[in-house]
């Protein structure tokens, strides 16, 4: 039962073996053959999961995770850690998104890497970074977890640097790598801290322990570290600068890798380790306020952005911030159903701005763009309903979990917080999601409407990409339509079957009933949809009507524009608030003075010590026979000597 | 019966005078032909012993002595010979090529 | 009784022979001297009631390796004075040499004097019969056979050893001068 879960991670990293070492002597320029090894064994690992997922929903009333124990990796002394896969309900979730949404990226790179150089090294890395992702979710322990959290930052890097003869996408790879490292220092702290303070790192045995168990200073100080590892991973303040830059990759890595699945790390990690952060309201608070100020931050920066990729990459730190909303505030169910339908929709957006780089020879300025609706219906239609599905409209999929978001950050209460925090950040939420409708269409409306502004040349090549990239696409599509319908709030007369299946995880055996509070939900829900319906109007009237608003706009506020350009200039204070002084610091006193001096002295002072001894020992050596002879003798005397005074 | 301190003595008077020869002299066969005294100057104890406490093995170890007396009397003077092709000397002290 | 003082006789003979070899200055001189010691030497071995040694004693030292040692005195024509004909360190360094013989000389007399080692019945004259050939063949081929082929092994990498040693380099007169090694397997053929 279960004993074949390892087959999950292992499928990728067969593709890995076969494409990374076998392809360059067998079949080294059989660009099919790479592309079809590398999807099929993802789809594999998504058959295995959904029956392992089958399984587990099967299975009687008792077991709630399926097991898989490889072996025992770690037994020093007091510290033991099993290589070991479990699958529950919230990991079933992850992997089936994570496999399924990767296959479907899997098949479209098919077509969006085609002859590219280095296709091989794509897949490889690709494929490794599936396998990466699945050991992530299925670990049954923090370490295995954290491996796969090193090995998701790692693709992270080898693929954002994919084209990296490019100075900027190499200097991206690097940035995303040191940011995320620096979260990676926190995640560790916390692993040291549960240890210590439980003595195993098993996410089962840990949760038995907190049972029962009050809040105390230690949870919420491990909760605080867990959310910085999470931070860096999911781009959230203050380690969020690198996720922009990171579209220097190839756009399926940007589709798989920074929308669908590895940053939805931290998300998941947060809501695995609900049994900590449920006994440390402090840091629910600061989750959720944390995730809702990211997530009104970038909607702010995305409105400046001209780079279509740029501005799908705050789209994503501003959902982001959605979902840590919802875990933050409790609601784990609602941000992992948010997690789920992002992975649809935003990876389906990036594909879609790949499709029309893909035709456009790599334009990425919106301004360049226009008129593509008519060369690209595939294309149009299923970005226009992404967009939609992103907006909050229902019945579209963004709508039932963003709007699930909204409500419990509205009435979930935290203990000993005061209440006028959920009002605040239901406030701000709500205009982020307004903002999000209006920045989106911006987007549609610039790219797919209008006159054409693209260059004389491009606009004569422009075509609808191929099937295999299309297909993928409309997948996604209709994913992104009905991918909702399994959430549907009671209050709406639906079954809440997604919060419900995943009630057990969070030691609810019971699904909350509809409470009295109904009628205050859907009246939330209306104001939210107006919201949206609002944003998309304003961004019809700026950008299809009076399309010299824009422009004014920009005339009669140009230091706000200017800042908001810049991403309110955090790189630059980071480079000067962080990186030279540690630049300077590196050069001046560790490598001139502990590294040459100290580390350099001491090894150098190690040989020249063995230098003065030997010079010493030297002047015994002096060719001389008789003194030779002389002193075998001595030698000789001496022992007999020692042996007759002790015989 | 020859008591066995006879033949102790003897050897170890032999021994000594071939060390003291050997540090006294300076020309490399004469310190060899000394080297040779030493061994036979064993030779005689080992002869001694075995005679006294009627085992076999001591003359067995002198027979293996006097083979290896003889190989090394082929190397070592073959040895003095090189060593005389090149320093056209054969007083060891002038062998001290390998000060260091 | 007589075996005594002949056994008296042979050894001062053979010490007597050990302080020439040491003083004499012409080496041929102190080769000379070195048979008489081997002789005297034998002549013990008899006396000890091992004949076989004694002759092995003869053949091999007397006869092989005292050769050697003349031949090679011959080969090198030692004439001028400057090559080391039998000069003798400085006195410091002679003195030296003598203390450290004599203080071994000392420990191992000390040694021999009072040590007491074990009798055997009957020990002594047996050893005619104890090392007969065919006593010592009978032990050389049973018990100590390995170190018997070990000992033969040794020969070989000595004769391979001085032909090399002594091989002029190419393109120089013929090199007939390199001392062959003539030696016989110690015990028995």
């Amino acid at each position: 039962m279960g004993d074949w879960l390892f087959l999950i991670p292992l499928l990728p990293l067969l593709g890995v073996l076969a494409n990374g070492l076998l392809s360059p002597k067998l079949w080294p320029h059989n660009e099919k053959l790479t592309g079809a090894i590398a999807s099929l064994t993802v789809l594999g690992s998504f058959v295995v999961g959904l029956l392992a997922t089958r399984e587990l929903a099967g299975s009687p009333a008792g077991t709630h995770r399926l097991v898989d124990t490889l072996f025992t990796w770690i037994a020093a002394g007091s510290l033991e850690v099993q290589m070991g896969f479990a699958l529950d309900r919230l990991s079933a979730v992850m992997v089936l998104v994570v496999s399924g949404v990767g296959f479907l990226i899997h098949v479209y790179s098919v077509g969006y890497m085609h002859g590219e150089r280095g296709y091989r090294r794509f897949f490889t890395y690709l494929n490794l970074f599936v396998a990466a992702m699945l050991i992530l979710v299925l670990g049954d322990n923090f370490l295995v977890m954290f491996v796969g959290w090193e090995g998701v930052g790692l693709c992270s890097y080898l693929l954002i640097g994919y084209y990296y003869e490019k100075k900027s996408a190499a200097d991206a790879g690097k940035k995303a790598f040191v940011v995320n490292r620096i979260g990676d220092f926190g995640f560790l702290l916390a692993i040291f801290l549960i240890f210590y303070s439980h003595g195993t790192l098993d996410f089962e045995k840990v949760a038995t322990h907190m049972q029962g168990a009050g809040p105390s200073l230690a949870i919420t100080v491990i909760t605080l570290l867990l959310f910085l590892g999470a931070t860096g991973k999911s781009a959230q303040i203050p380690l969020y600068f690198w996720l922009p830059d990171a579209m220097e990759g190839p756009t399926p890595v940007s589709a798989l890798i920074h929308a669908a699945t590895m940053v939805t790390a931290g998300v998941y990690m947060v809501a695995r380790t609900n049994f900590f952060f449920s006994l440390a309201p402090l840091s629910q608070a600061i989750v959720a306020t944390v995730g809702c100020l990211t997530a009104f931050f970038a909607a702010t920066m995305a409105f400046a952005q001209r780079d279509i990729k740029r501005i799908l990459a705050y789209s994503t730190i501003s959902q982001l911030g959605y979902m840590f909303m919802g875990v933050g505030i409790g609601a784990y169910a609602a941000g992992i159903f948010h997690l789920m339908t992002h992975a649809f929709f935003k990876a389906l957006l990036f594909m879609g701005a790949g499709s029309i780089m893909h035709a456009l020879h790599g334009e990425l300025d919106v301004y360049k763009m226009g008129g593509l609706r008519k060369h690209m219906p595939a294309t149009f239609w299923t970005f226009l309903l992404a967009t939609i599905a992103i907006a909050g409209i229902p019945p579209f999929a963004g709508f039932f979990s963003k709007d699930e978001i909204l409500w419990k950050v509205f009435s979930n209460h935290l203990e000993g917080i005061p209440t006028a925090l959920n009002a605040a950040l239901y406030t701000l939420a709500l205009l982020t999601a307004g903002m999000t409708a209006f920045y989106m269409f911006r987007a549609v409306f610039l790219a797919f409407f209008g006159e054409s502004r693209m260059a004389p040349e491009v606009e004569a090549h422009v075509h609808e990409s191929p099937k295999v990239m299309t297909v993928p696409l409309m997948i996604l599509a209709l994913l992104s339509v009905i991918g909702g319908l399994i959430g549907i709030p009671r209050v709406l007369g639906g079954g809440a079957q997604f919060e419900a299946w995943l009630a057990p995880m969070w030691g609810h055996e019971t699904e909350a009933a509809v409470h009295e509070s109904g009628s205050l939900e859907l009246s939330l829900m209306i104001v939210s949809v107006g919201v949206a319906v609002l944003g998309i109007f304003l961004a019809f009237v700026f950008y299809r009507l009076k399309t010299e608003l824009p422009g004014r706009f920009v005339a009669s506020w140009p230091r706000l524009y200017q800042t908001v350009w810049h991403k309110y200039y955090v790189d630059e204070f980071n480079d000067r608030a962080v990186v030279n002084p540690l630049k300077r610091v590196s050069t001046n006193f560790l490598w001139s003075f502990v590294d040459v001096v100290l580390v350099d002295g001491a090894v150098n002072g190690v040989a020249g010590l063995a230098k003065v001894f030997s010079g010493w020992f030297v002047k015994i050596q002096t060719g001389r026979i008789y003194a030779y002879a002389l002193s075998i003798l001595i030698g000789a005397a001496v022992i007999l000597g020692f042996v007759l005074w002790h015989g | 019966m020859i008591p066995v301190h006879f033949s102790l003595i003897t050897g170890a008077l032999l021994f000594a005078i071939g060390a003291f020869g050997v540090l006294a002299r300076r020309n490399a066969i004469i310190i060899f032909m000394c080297i040779e005294l030493m061994l036979n100057g064993v030779n005689l104890t080992l002869v001694g012993f075995s005679s006294h406490l009627n085992m076999v093995d001591g003359s067995i170890f002198v027979l293996f002595v006097m083979a290896v007396a003889a190989a090394e009397a082929a190397v070592g003077l073959a040895i003095i010979i090189a060593l005389y092709r090149r320093k056209q000397s054969v007083d060891v002290s002038d062998f001290n090529m390998l000060r260091g | 009784m007589i075996l005594q003082i002949l056994y008296l006789l042979f050894a001062a003979g053979a010490v007597i022979g050990g302080l020439n070899v040491v003083a004499r200055r012409n080496p041929v001189n102190s080769a000379i001297s070195l048979l008489f010691t081997f002789i005297c030497v034998a002549a013990l071995y008899i006396l000890h009631g091992a004949p076989l040694l004694a002759m092995i004693q003869i053949i091999v030292y007397a006869g092989a390796i005292l050769i050697l040692v003349v031949f090679t005195i011959m080969l090198l024509a030692l004439r001028a004075p400057g090559q080391g004909l039998g000069r003798f360190w400085t006195f410091p360094q002679k003195i030296a040499g003598l203390c450290a013989a004599l203080v071994l000389a000392a420990e191992m007399l000390f040694l021999s004097a009072r040590a007491t080692f074990g009798t055997v019945a009957g020990g002594g004259m047996n050893l005619a019969e104890l090392s007969s050939p065919a006593a010592l063949g009978r032990v050389l081929f049973d018990k100590y056979l390995l170190p018997f082929e070990v000992a033969s092994i040794l020969l070989l990498v000595g004769i391979v050893g001085a032909v090399v040693l002594t091989r002029r380099p190419k393109g120089t007169a013929a090199a007939v001068d390199a001392p062959d090694a003539e030696e016989t397997k110690g015990g028995g053929q």
